[in-house]
């Protein structure tokens, strides 16, 4: 097991080290973000003077060199537009993104699995299908055009949920939704089949035969046991909607590390851009890293087949 | 088996083949040019409203451009992205899933490495990025979707590939001495042509959704384009003046991406042997089914089909 | 819902005639919200922020001059100023008794630390080169300060003053800020009618009215800005109640019209006009192939007035832009000005049969390829539409269009390398300083460091020679009847006319003066409730 950790690890480090090199090179061709911040009238000393200020002057392989050595030490550098260390500019919207990330998570979990049941028990029925075609509807549109609907709707027509920005839960309930209608079709299809496995298996018959409420057969015994696979997926769920809400953020004025990453890239602020990207990599690969470890941990047949 | 008519997917069907063929004459149906305007004659009403006429049965954008005659020559952006991004994908990633999965060892190791570092990229901000790096174009669009794509299609191939190289037949054709490329041509390939089909299918609603999200980041299909998404993203600033400009490409991507995921559910309903009698889905078959393989290999590939679905759910959107 | 605002107003007006008027304006109570696109860099040291971010700022600190009504310099923290010298030598004299929000008393030690900081080394103000040109600063008593420069600088009056767009030379403390920098950003302090709260980056800015502030008691009690990046969610935010005003630019004007929000408008803000790159015949990327750069200076006027002729800027500033606009013929000079005449207002007729003819007769009888950038500057998220519109009249006189969206850190460098020689951009030139010429020579003197007008000797005449008057009645003549009459006639773009800005208002706030030409929202302490 140890083993196995250490090489995931190593691993992981080596993918970290490529997406660094992937980063630095596309935001080192996208642009200066000197000229950006110069206003027309600079004059080119002017310019040899920001540029030397920032440590662009220096070759680009001496730059990359210093930036990989520095990151080993925690150090990643400061960030062009507002010159303070990246790590706080991260640190800061952490919480926003990880507030948003888990309650979408939870949303998608709280539509799906229910859904993806009751799909499942009635299955070719009209709820089958109504269910289904529900969970469907939130793959077929844009996320800013949902956004925008439900902040007419609830916002503005409505008047009942803010329309916008960070505050108290009642904020965080529209740009959850927005994030979490849509991975919530993946949550139902996954339970639904989970579902009609575990229904269809010796173990759920016995306890029906015991004469067990139906409700009780579902929910205790039926998702327990079903429940594993839907558990995985909203962790690795969970990390994605750290970095993949940029959309969401943007409309909802969320301040969250996409809507940063995003901004940099318009102002060319590379420290920024190459340490979020940094950190939404790393967030992925330990999460899978974590679902892989808990799924052989969890799950008895796989433990089986090592046995 | 034959499907009793009754489970035919007639709704998706239709609206799939409406779909098509609004495509293949779109020159024909609109009655207008998509992309020459006049600003003098800009923000028209529908045909029903006030102000409307029929030179413009839907309205006209902030351009002057009729709504009508870009919707229907939206059709063919939204189907010429999907076909030639998942056609790329596809392609690359079936490619190397076959190889990984069939070389296993060092070669797969690697290959699902590099998928891996794909998959952890978030990768609608590095299209911004590559975006910026040249500029919006036709070709950028399918090149950043195609990027986005492949590693879910080398996933889930290898994942097939894993259990049908363990089958009786695979390892008589080696004992027969046949070469892996044949092996892997005449024996891998359609057994998980099924599965390609049914991803593939899958992954249509998603790419023409995600041409929207790149309009919305300003990464998309270039204007004066039809392109749905952009047109979507481009009217959601007028939604009181003039909802129309980006209501009817709504209806269009809706029912659309409505119609392709309803089919790809079908699709995977009844292609997939081992799922008929389940009417289950192959990612949990996936998760659930102990693999034949090293326990290191094992807890990979247990949750690959997790990793790939979770990774279907990567858009920002 | 509008019913019950009414009703809300009605009980309200009675309430306060009951307690009697004297007593509405006396306290700041309240909050007023607004939502903008952006917070700049969200830095408070005077080296470190970039100044287009003036709309968060302007509420904290105090320039030396400001503007009035009219547009002329008037004191703020100096009480007067003289030039002398031709314009090499300016001296301020402050008002005595004004106080930092710390209780610091402002010196003329706290001009000279932030004119030295905006302009030191690395700075990110945008101001900086400007402020670089200083030879030396003399501090003669804490209420005086005499700036000299090497060449005559005729204009410093306008680079010290509040009421223009990224006007940010604002007065800084220079103790606090040395007693540690780090303090000073988490908490900074000004001179301005609102003090510092709290700042949550890339979320909100909250600050709170000086009662007794010197020059202006708010009516607000408090004034946060929330940074909301999309336009679509500021409105909806708006009608939502949530936020009371919202920066928008004008082609959302019919939007906010037609659910009832009042616009703010700010007249005459911008001056918008077609770039035509490659005129700049001295530098190495001059392609002589360029119609209208081409050497043959006849055919090459003839092909600009054809480009104007073909587009209908009347039509562009009332469709593409809401109509908070007004069309001009010369480039950046704007209605109101002293230094416009009715001539150099009048906008080049639109005759597309006439621009096709000139098109020939230059000898493109089939029209020639072109590309137009479509390229959005912040604030001014109309200008690819205003490209587009001008992409489909060219397209109509025959010309081959090639629309090319591009990043503007991408177009940073070819405005920088002059890469984009035969290619034409809408811009939109901000009033960052009230005189045309002042523009002019940052962007169209052979020496500057970039051309987004046309590279030209005669316009290099006018620009010295303004740039060594000190008489602003000569400068204004020179302007009008000298430069402006030229430029009308050369036509070095496509001027399609100056725009307002506007911002949209809720139902809480009451009356708004402004500055004229003043980008942006900004005179945050004179807004009434209502």
């Amino acid at each position: 097991m140890w083993r196995y950790l250490a090489g995931r690890a190593l691993q992981m480090l080596l993918s970290m080290l490529v997406v660094i090199s992937i980063v630095f090179v596309l935001t080192r061709l996208s642009g200066n973000p000197v000229l950006l911040l110069l206003d027309v009238n600079a004059t080119e000393r002017d310019q040899e003077i920001l540029t030397r200020h920032l440590g662009l002057d220096r070759p680009l392989p001496v730059q990359y060199v210093v930036y990989v050595k520095n990151i080993f030490v925690g150090d990643f550098g400061n960030s062009v537009l507002t010159r303070r260390p990246v790590t706080e500019h991260i640190w800061e919207r952490l919480p926003a993104t990880v507030e948003l990330g888990f309650v979408a998570m939870a949303m998608s979990v709280l539509i799906g699995v229910p859904l993806g049941m009751y799909s499942a028990v009635r299955r070719g029925s009209v709820l089958d299908t109504c269910a289904r075609v529900f969970a469907v509807l939130g793959q077929s549109m844009p996320a800013f055009w949902l956004g925008l609907m439900l902040i007419l709707f609830f916002g503005v027509v409505l008047g009942v949920l803010p329309a916008g920005g960070r505050g108290d839960f009642r904020h965080l309930i529209l740009p959850a939704f927005t994030l979490g209608y849509f991975t919530s079709a993946a949550i139902l299809r996954l339970t639904r089949s989970a579902m009609l496995e575990v229904l269809g298996s010796d173990y759920i018959k016995f306890a029906r035969l015991k004469g067990l409420h139906e409700q009780v057969v579902l929910w205790k015994h039926g998702l327990k046991n079903g429940l594993l696979p839907v558990v995985t997926f909203a962790v690795l769920l969970f990390v994605q909607f750290l970095g993949g809400a940029v959309v969401t953020e943007t409309v909802f004025a969320w301040p969250g590390l996409g809507r940063l990453i995003l901004e940099s890239i318009t102002t060319r602020d590379y420290p920024i851009v190459q340490a979020g990207v940094l950190v939404l990599s790393a967030l992925y690969l330990t999460g899978n890293l974590l679902v892989d470890v808990l799924y052989g941990y969890l799950n008895p047949r796989i433990r089986h087949a090592r046995a | 088996m034959l499907a009793r008519s009754r489970d035919l997917p007639w709704f998706p069907g239709a609206i799939l083949a409406l779909l098509v063929f609004t495509a293949l004459f779109a020159a024909y149906l609109a009655p207008q040019s998509p992309t020459a305007g006049d600003i003098t004659a800009k923000l028209i009403p529908p045909v029903w409203m006030e102000r409307g006429d029929w030179e413009h049965p839907l309205g006209t954008d902030r351009f002057g451009r009729d709504v009508l005659s870009r919707t229907i020559y939206g059709s063919r952006i939204s189907l010429l992205v999907s076909l030639i991004a998942i056609g790329v994908a596809g392609t690359f990633g079936t490619l190397l899933g076959l190889i990984s999965g069939y070389r296993g060892g060092l070669t797969d190791a690697f290959l699902m490495r590099v998928t891996d570092i794909a998959l952890s990229l978030p990768l609608i901000l590095i299209a911004v990025v590559l975006v910026a790096v040249s500029e919006p174009s036709f070709g950028n669009v399918i090149l950043i979707v195609a990027l986005l794509l492949w590693p879910r299609f080398a996933r889930q191939i290898r994942g097939e590939t894993l259990g049908i190289k363990e089958q009786d037949f695979v390892a008589l054709a080696v004992v027969a001495g046949r070469s892996s490329a044949w092996i892997i041509s005449r024996h891998i390939f359609p057994n998980v042509m099924p599965t390609l089909l049914v991803i593939s299918t899958l992954q249509v609603g998603y790419v023409i959704l995600l041409e929207g999200t790149l309009s919305f980041l300003g990464v998309g299909v270039p204007p004066p384009a039809p392109a749905w998404g952009l047109m979507i993203a481009d009217g959601r600033g007028f939604l009181a003046t003039a909802w129309w400009i980006s209501l009817f490409p709504g209806l269009a991507m809706l029912f659309t991406v409505l119609a392709v995921n309803l089919m790809g559910d079908w699709l995977r309903d009844h292609l997939d042997p081992k799922l008929r009698q389940l009417g289950g889905r192959a990612e949990v078959l996936e998760l659930l089914a102990p693999r034949p393989a090293t326990p290191v290999a094992d807890g990979a590939s247990s949750r690959d089909a997790a990793a790939a679905g979770a990774a279907s759910l990567r858009r920002d959107t | 819902m509008k019913r019950r605002y009414w009703i809300t107003t009605l009980i309200l007006a009675a309430m306060f005639y009951a307690v009697g008027v004297g007593s509405v304006a006396a306290k700041p109570e309240g909050t007023l919200t607004v939502a903008v696109a952006t917070f700049g860099n969200e830095r408070w040291l005077p080296h470190l922020y970039v100044g287009a971010e003036d709309v968060v700022l302007k509420p904290l600190w105090e320039n030396l001059l400001s503007r009035d009504a009219k547009g002329n310099l008037i004191p703020m923290l100096a009480e007067k100023w003289q030039v002398s010298d031709g314009g090499k030598t300016w001296k301020f004299h402050l008002r005595k008794g004004v106080r930092f929000h710390n209780g610091i008393e402002l010196t003329a030690e706290d001009v000279k630390f932030t004119f030295a900081s905006i302009a030191r080394e690395g700075s990110a103000n945008s101001m900086a080169p400007e402020f670089r040109q200083i030879k030396s600063m003399e501090v003669e008593n804490p209420h005086t300060i005499t700036l000299r420069f090497d060449k005559p600088f005729v204009t410093l009056g306008n680079r010290v003053t509040q009421g223009l767009f990224a006007s940010v030379a604002y007065i800084q403390s220079k103790k606090y800020i040395e007693a540690g920098e780090q303090a000073a950003e988490r908490q900074p302090v000004g001179t301005g009618p609102w003090k510092f709260v709290e700042h949550v980056r890339g979320d909100r800015i909250v600050y709170e009215a000086v009662e007794n502030h010197w020059r202006a008691v708010p009516h607000f009690k408090r004034l946060v800005f929330l940074k909301v990046p999309e336009p679509a969610t500021r409105m909806a935010m708006l009608r939502a109640g949530s936020v009371d005003v919202v920066e928008i630019s004008g082609e959302y004007v019919d939007e906010l019209k037609k659910v009832g929000i009042r616009t703010l408008v700010m007249p005459n803000v911008s001056a918008i006009w077609v770039i035509l790159g490659g005129q700049w015949p001295t530098k190495p990327s001059y392609d002589p192939k360029v119609p209208w750069a081409q050497p043959d200076a006849e055919k090459a006027r003839k092909v600009r007035l054809a480009l104007n002729l073909a587009v209908d800027k009347k039509a562009i500033i009332e469709r593409v832009l809401g109509g908070v606009g007004t069309p001009v013929g010369t480039v950046n000079y704007y209605p109101a000005d002293p230094w416009i005449s009715d001539a150099l207002l009048k906008p080049v007729a639109y005759d597309p049969a006439r621009a096709k003819t000139l098109l020939a007769e230059a000898g493109y009888p089939n029209g020639f390829d072109v590309t137009m950038n479509l390229t959005a500057w912040p604030g001014r998220g109309f200008l690819p539409d205003v490209g587009e519109a001008v992409a489909t009249y060219w397209e109509k006189i025959g010309l081959r269009v090639k629309r090319r969206p591009v990043d503007r850190a991408i177009f940073a460098a070819d405005f920088r390398a002059r890469s984009y020689a035969g290619v034409a951009l809408a811009y939109a030139g901000p009033i960052i300083a009230p005189e045309p010429w002042e523009l002019f020579q940052r962007i169209s003197h052979t020496k500057s460091a970039v051309h987004l007008l046309v590279e030209h000797p005669k316009l290099d005449g006018f620009i010295e020679r303004l740039g060594a008057e000190p008489n602003l009645a000569e400068r204004t003549r020179i302007m009008r009847e000298e430069m402006g009459p030229w430029l009308y006639e050369y036509m070095p773009g496509v001027a399609i006319g100056a725009t307002h800005s506007i911002a949209g208002v809720g139902p809480k706030v009451g009356d708004w003066p402004l500055i004229p030409g003043h980008m942006g929202v900004h005179n945050w302490e004179f807004v009434t409730r209502k």
